[in-house]
């Protein structure tokens, strides 16, 4: 016996699973890309939208550019190592995706990228983190067909009733400006990413994009473009994400930014919704969510955290975009099989059924109760609650 | 485990070193060991890939959840080990053969046979204090340490692993 190994038992173990050669890069390079979308998931999960932001994704509607609408601002982040882009409801991308490109300049315009090629000086290597998702158009006679669905898949008849009284109330302009905002996508993470406490992260040198969109030009040669404000992005166009490399710098990480929808929608429609937007808002997204459609269900989450996990579900309403007085939450067991937007059991997440009330201008219940129902979590390190996931069905 | 500089990601018990860069040094330094131990875990080379590209992604995803109470490469073993149990249990296989090239194939096989039922009749936590000590030539503390045991019972428990492969394969094929 050798220092608690028996060498007859080591040989015996290297005939069970020999040595072998492992090419270390290939499966860094997938975990990498793999993180970047567990990080995108968990953004996505962390964006405060309203309840019916995923439910409008799935109807179709008009295709307008976001610049028309001034939307161009809001793209722009303060974060280098996020992007918020628009996505064309009419466009696809076809082409290849290849794993990896190198670029031996990328720069705040277009420039080009081989799938193989030496890491020269100043080359970028940048991975691929995913394709952008299909976006579906929304228009007026789209949404009265997913209501008609809704009943016919079992949807309260007044409540559907409702929703397309609402519907028949609202302009076009609303349901234009919602087309325009269920567009926009962001992505975060790549080569850099917090450090965590100190507040910092890492940033490539200005100029140099840390997400790009790419398109095939030749078999081996890309066309890309930073993906930072980019609107009209094809569906299914691969986005790549920078390597960090030595040139990086450590720059203090900005506060973490609110994407809250009604701002966006505000900003989108040019006002504020009027209170027969904001009903048909919330009474459509919960029809058409509650009868199903969408495999993803509607996702918020807020940065709201407290020490209870009760009072931080009370406080989910609040983060709707709309006025809203929270009634009562009440905690329910945890559904059987699978938890939405991967939370997972060790995660110990609560759940609780939150009844709110819609408040008018005026601040004024007129506008009817809902219920919610809204997944917290503590914060390991923070040891607070926090909201992670809000549905209108458990 | 090997000896390492203090400021080398491997030996840091720092939280501040949990970083991609820090965790993606610990697998380019034990690549292959993770990959034996994964494949041995999982049963089969593509689990065993399919187990330590699961870890690693959890671990760059979740890095910022790496509490800093030991090394950044037990946490790494842990995961791995972790994840390669769970693709082990999601899809039962048999570990592949080595490639044949030898003449003496048959014997070869009869031999790969037998230490594979005998490794098999191994209770779990034998056969995980196996797989990293003679694939990843960890110490105990580290087996202890990736697999949520104490030190002392590390010792124990290879101790009647050695007992029982030696029990069951008989000097003849061990030899």
């Amino acid at each position: 016996m050798i220092d608690g190994k028996d060498p007859m038992v080591g040989q015996a173990l290297d005939l069970l699973v020999p040595d072998f050669a492992v090419d270390a890069d290939e499966l860094l390079a997938a975990a990498h890309a793999g993180a970047v979308r567990v990080r995108a998931r968990r953004r996505r999960r962390q964006i405060v939208a309203v309840i019916a932001f995923a439910a409008l994704l799935l109807f179709a509607g008009a295709a307008i550019a976001a610049d028309k609408y001034d939307l161009l601002p809001f793209l722009h982040t303060s974060d280098r190592n996020t992007a918020r882009f628009s996505v064309s409801p009419t466009h696809k991308y076809r082409g290849a995706a290849p794993l990896a490109l190198t670029c031996p300049s990328a720069h705040a315009g277009s420039f080009t990228c081989n799938v193989t090629g030496p890491m020269a000086p100043g080359t970028r290597l940048f991975q691929r983190g995913m394709r952008t998702d299909e976006v579906p158009l929304l228009t007026r006679q789209s949404m009265l067909d997913a209501l008609d669905k809704a009943q016919a898949d079992g949807a309260d008849p007044a409540q559907v009733a409702r929703a397309r009284s609402d519907l028949a109330a609202v302009g076009d302009d609303f349901i234009r400006a919602l087309g325009v905002v269920s567009q926009i996508e962001t992505v975060s993470g790549g080569g850099g990413g917090s450090t965590g406490s100190s507040g910092t992260e890492r940033v490539p040198p200005p100029g140099v994009p840390s997400w790009t969109a790419c398109r095939e030009l030749t078999l081996t040669v890309y066309r890309c473009r930073p993906l930072a404000a980019l609107t009209g992005v094809a569906s299914g166009t691969p986005l790549y994400f920078l390597q960090a490399s030595k040139d990086w710098r450590t720059v203090q990480a900005p506060p973490t930014q609110r994407s809250d929808f009604g701002i966006v929608l505000e900003r989108a429609l040019g006002r504020k919704p009027n209170e027969a937007e904001t009903r048909f808002f919330i009474d459509f997204a919960t029809v058409a969510s509650n009868t199903g459609g969408s495999g993803t269900g509607p996702t918020k989450g807020t940065p709201t955290a407290v020490s209870d996990p009760r009072a931080t579900a009370l406080l989910a309403p609040q983060s709707l975009g709309v006025r809203t007085r929270a009634i009562s939450a009440t905690a329910l067991p945890l559904p059987h099989g699978r938890l939405p937007g991967g939370l997972m059991r060790e995660e110990d997440p609560r759940l609780y059924r939150v009844l709110f009330e819609l408040l008018g201008a005026d601040g004024v219940d007129r506008l009817g109760r809902h219920t919610i129902y809204v997944y917290v979590t503590r914060a390991a390190r923070l040891g607070v609650w926090r909201i992670v996931w809000v549905a209108p069905k458990p | 485990m090997a000896d390492l500089p203090s400021s080398h990601p491997l030996g840091s018990r720092s939280r501040q070193e949990a970083t991609a860069a820090g965790i993606e040094a610990v697998y380019r330094a034990r690549a292959s060991e993770f990959l034996r131990v994964a494949t041995a875990i999982a049963g089969s080379r593509e689990g065993g890939r399919d187990a330590v590209q699961e870890a690693l992604t959890r671990a760059f995803a979740r890095r910022t959840t790496f509490r800093g109470t030991g090394t950044v490469e037990a946490w790494l073993w842990k995961a791995v080990v972790n994840s390669a149990r769970n693709v082990r249990d999601r899809s039962p296989r048999v570990v592949e053969p080595a490639a044949a090239d030898t003449a003496a194939l048959d014997a070869v096989d009869e031999r790969r046979d037998a230490v594979r039922a005998a490794v098999a009749s191994l209770p779990e936590r034998q056969r995980l204090a196996l797989f990293l000590r003679y694939y990843a030539d960890l110490d105990y503390s580290a087996i202890a340490s990736a697999l949520g045991i104490r030190r002392g019972t590390v010792s124990a428990t290879l101790s009647h692993a050695h007992e029982a492969l030696r029990t069951a394969l008989g000097e003849e094929v061990l030899a």
